[in-house]
């Protein structure tokens, strides 16, 4: 074969393969294997010019140079298309539409419970009870001594504490200290700040009872006291703002029963059920078909208690109330377990929004 | 707390129904948890009050016998029964109503089967029993569905009325009650039945020593058979003891252990037993110590019988046979020996009622209630006087107490109260008078109640 013609075919043979070359790397291993300078098709052709009589080694020289020539530029144009294809490619896949809507960020929500009280705190606010809040962590005095239980008295039997363990010397008095059983203790609170100011205020918050854990019970719970205290101060007074409160919670114009009851700080004292909202008395599931609803435990502040915080009993009266919170929530949204209030199960809490 | 309505009777009478009666002491305030029936299933016209002509042996077996019930029908039937207390009769001349009164079913008559390990009701189909035809059925309390009792046949009182439903002579409802707070006077049927009488304007019936005019032994601070001391007039406010004699220990009367069975109580002997109803009827926990034992633990006189605080590290057997550890807040009934009693909680074993016995001292106690719910918590340990202790008890039942036990004693153990009592009351409460005024009720109420219907409700209780 002639020399030319070997030139020529290297020529033809490098600018196809070249077309061929996808990527940097076929690129590069193209470069390699025609303009590489050991071993490269090119440099093999030059070595020809050794070979070559004298005459003709000028004019081969300048043909594979040309070659060279014109595989170089092609490389550098193959190269540059490449390079900006992949560009073109990058951008397109990387591409932000700017004209998309934004994401929106999850919002919480507040926990059935915490809605119910927020309902809670309304209605009474409506009927001008302002709300205060009492430690949640009380001493024996206050959770019991001062509500007209001393020690071992067996009105504390209807309340299993938790006591909270500490050194004597850190609160100076060595008093027992625990965790409240009931919103009550809040009653000498607001009495002793407020005294002799009428009062007339709601006590919302946590109480914690060392029970069993079941379906029916919690070891800890939401409680509100109602207290109103003043002069002439009536048990009508009571058992009409417990059935306008029963009303505007639950469903207009529920009817109210009054049972005696007992509690050591109250006298008289009694429970307070509603007719149920559901069955209208008649008697269903969710009364047990009693037909009656629990509303509250409630009575005239006891002499005692009033003494207690600073009142005086002959000049004033008292009424007072308790209720929870998770039970009504329990009837009002057909919850069927106290425990699912503080389980967080997202699927429950979700169902509240 | 049960009260049985046939027991509440007694006392005051009831024309409600036990359910409308049970709604009326809830809304008063004394809550009623549950109404439980007897007998509701006991059909009127087919199970009976019967009575046994005589018994003969059957022909064909030994462990049968054939009995021939009057139930009120012009014609007697025969029964084919295995029940081993109907055999003692077989031969004997039942004739002038002598024979046994037993619960009586007819042919179709609803019952548990008393064969069948689970409960199963059942219709009785008359048939053959080994050749000899059963016309009806006598009955074990677990074919009445009474308790799961079938080794015999209830044998009922001599003043059950032969021919009556069974359902009126033994059929009964209880009251469950749930009482909170201290109060010691509505654990027990008469205080109910105090409220009851109150709240439906009836009459109250005290039963025969119960009341405080009845007291007709003489009452003294030192008897001649016990030396009384009150070492802690603090926890021990009052302390009443009687001396009964010539006892026989035995089984008490059926109507008895009925009574203390539908109250929630097991049936021990006639001693424990007139304890247990007299606790129950009156809200007055009685404790009977053995008196001979009591005397031979010393070489004095007269027993002594001394309340005072534990010693550091004292212990003693209760009658729950386990051994307890006393600390010095705790009040014991002592003699010089040691610890007879924790106080107001449990017996000692060591003058535990006997067999034998035929003397005890009965004692009737009032201590501080707080101090005995304290000694019970930290012992762990509750009874049915503890939980009455606990609640507050009015001292003035004492004597009341010891002179209803007495009289029941004397009725179903054959005994005799010696004429004395020893009474030490230092913690006698001052008569206290309360002013209310009538104005002072409407105003914390917001309703007006006259003053004779003020005065009525507060008469009534």
């Amino acid at each position: 074969m002639l020399d030319y013609e070997v030139l020529s075919k290297l020529q033809e043979e490098a600018l196809g393969a070249l077309q061929a070359a996808a990527d940097a790397a076929e690129l590069d291993a193209w470069r390699i294997r025609y303009l590489g300078r050991k071993g490269g098709a090119l440099s093999e052709a030059m070595k020809r010019l050794a070979v070559l009589a004298r005459e003709e080694r000028p004019a081969y020289g300048q043909a594979a140079n040309e070659v060279k020539e014109r595989l170089e530029a092609a490389f550098g144009e193959r190269e540059e298309a490449l390079k900006s294809a992949n560009l073109r490619a990058e951008l397109t896949a990387g591409a932000v539409d700017v004209t998309l809507p934004g994401r929106r960020p999850e919002l919480g929500h507040l926990h059935v419970v915490t809605q119910t009280l927020r309902q809670i705190i309304a209605i009474f606010g409506e009927m001008g009870f302002q709300v205060y809040e009492a430690p949640d962590v009380e001493t024996d005095e206050y959770n019991f001594g001062l509500l007209n239980m001393p020690p071992y008295h067996p009105a504390r039997d209807m309340w299993d504490s938790f006591w909270v363990s500490q050194d004597d010397e850190s609160t100076g008095s060595g008093e027992r200290l625990v965790m409240r059983t009931h919103t009550s203790p809040g009653q000498i609170r607001v009495m002793r700040e407020r005294y002799p100011e009428p009062i007339r205020v709601i006590l919302p918050g946590k109480t914690y009872r060392y029970e069993q854990v079941s379906a029916r019970s919690e070891s800890q719970f939401t409680q509100v006291e109602g207290l109103a205290v003043g002069r002439g101060i009536r048990m009508t007074d009571l058992i009409g703002t417990l059935q306008a409160f029963a009303s505007k919670m639950y469903a207009a114009g529920r009817r109210l029963r009054v049972r005696g009851s007992y509690f050591t700080f109250t006298e008289p004292s009694i429970e307070a059920d509603m007719d149920c909202m559901l069955c209208g008395g008649k008697g269903c599931v969710v009364c047990k078909y009693t037909g009656w609803l629990e509303v509250a435990g409630a009575g005239m502040v006891h002499p005692v208690v009033l003494r207690n915080g600073g009142y005086d009993p002959k000049i004033y009266s008292g009424f007072a109330f308790g209720f929870g919170v998770e039970r009504p929530s329990m009837v009002k949204y057909g919850i069927k377990d106290m425990r699912l209030f503080y389980g967080n199960d997202l699927r429950f809490v979700e169902q509240f929004k | 707390m049960k009260v049985p309505i046939s027991w509440l009777r007694d006392y005051v009478d009831i024309t409600l129904t036990p359910e409308a009666l049970a709604e009326r002491l809830t809304l008063a305030g004394l809550e009623v948890e549950k109404v439980i029936r007897i007998g509701e299933t006991w059909e009127r016209d087919k199970i009976f009050v019967g009575q046994v002509l005589e018994v003969r042996r059957h022909p064909d077996a030994d462990r049968l016998v054939l009995a021939r019930v009057n139930y009120g029908a012009p014609q007697p039937l025969t029964v084919v029964t295995g029940a081993p207390n109907l055999y003692p009769y077989a031969g004997q001349d039942l004739s002038n109503g002598r024979g046994p009164k037993v619960a009586f079913a007819i042919a179709g008559a609803q019952h548990v089967d008393g064969h069948s390990e689970e409960r199963r009701v059942v219709r009785l189909k008359p048939g053959k029993i080994r050749g000899i035809a059963s016309e009806g059925m006598v009955m074990s309390e677990k074919e009445l569905d009474l308790s799961d009792e079938h080794e015999g046949v209830i044998i009922l009182p001599d003043d059950a009325p032969v021919g009556a439903p069974l359902v009126d002579y033994l059929g009964d409802a209880i009251l469950e009650f749930d009482i909170k707070g201290a109060f010691g006077y509505l654990q027990s049927v008469i205080g109910i039945a105090r409220e009851v009488a109150a709240l439906t304007g009836q009459a109250l019936r005290l039963p025969p020593g119960a009341a405080p005019v009845d007291q007709k032994a003489q009452i003294v601070a030192d008897p001649d058979f016990v030396g009384i001391r009150i070492d802690a007039p603090d926890l021990c406010l009052r302390y009443s003891a009687a001396l009964m004699e010539g006892l026989v220990v035995g089984p008490s009367p059926y109507w008895m252990q009925q009574r203390l069975l539908r109250a929630g109580m097991r049936p021990i002997n006639n001693l424990v037993d007139v304890t247990n109803y007299v606790m129950l009827e009156l809200g007055q926990p009685l404790h009977a110590f053995d008196y001979d034992l009591l005397r031979l633990r010393t070489t004095e006189a007269k027993p002594a019988i001394i309340m005072r605080r534990a010693h550091p590290g004292e212990h003693l057997t209760t009658l729950d046979g386990v051994d307890r550890t006393l600390d010095p807040d705790m009040l014991l009934i002592t003699d010089t020996a040691g610890a007879v009693a924790v106080a107001g909680v449990m017996g000692g074993a060591n003058t535990e009622i006997q067999a034998g016995t035929t003397r005890i001292l009965l004692e009737a106690a009032n201590f501080n209630f707080l101090s005995i719910r304290r000694t019970g918590q930290l012992l762990k340990l509750t009874s049915e006087a503890a939980l009455r202790f606990g609640k507050r008890v009015d001292p003035e039942l004492t004597i009341p107490a010891l002179t209803r036990a007495g009289e029941l004693l004397r009725q179903v153990a054959g005994g005799a109260t010696h004429p004395v009592y020893g009474d030490v009351y230092p913690g006698k409460p001052e008569t206290r008078t309360i002013d209310l005024e009538p104005d002072y009720v409407s105003r914390l109420l917001g309703v007006a109640i006259p003053l004779p219907e003020i005065v009525r409700i507060l008469r009534g209780l």
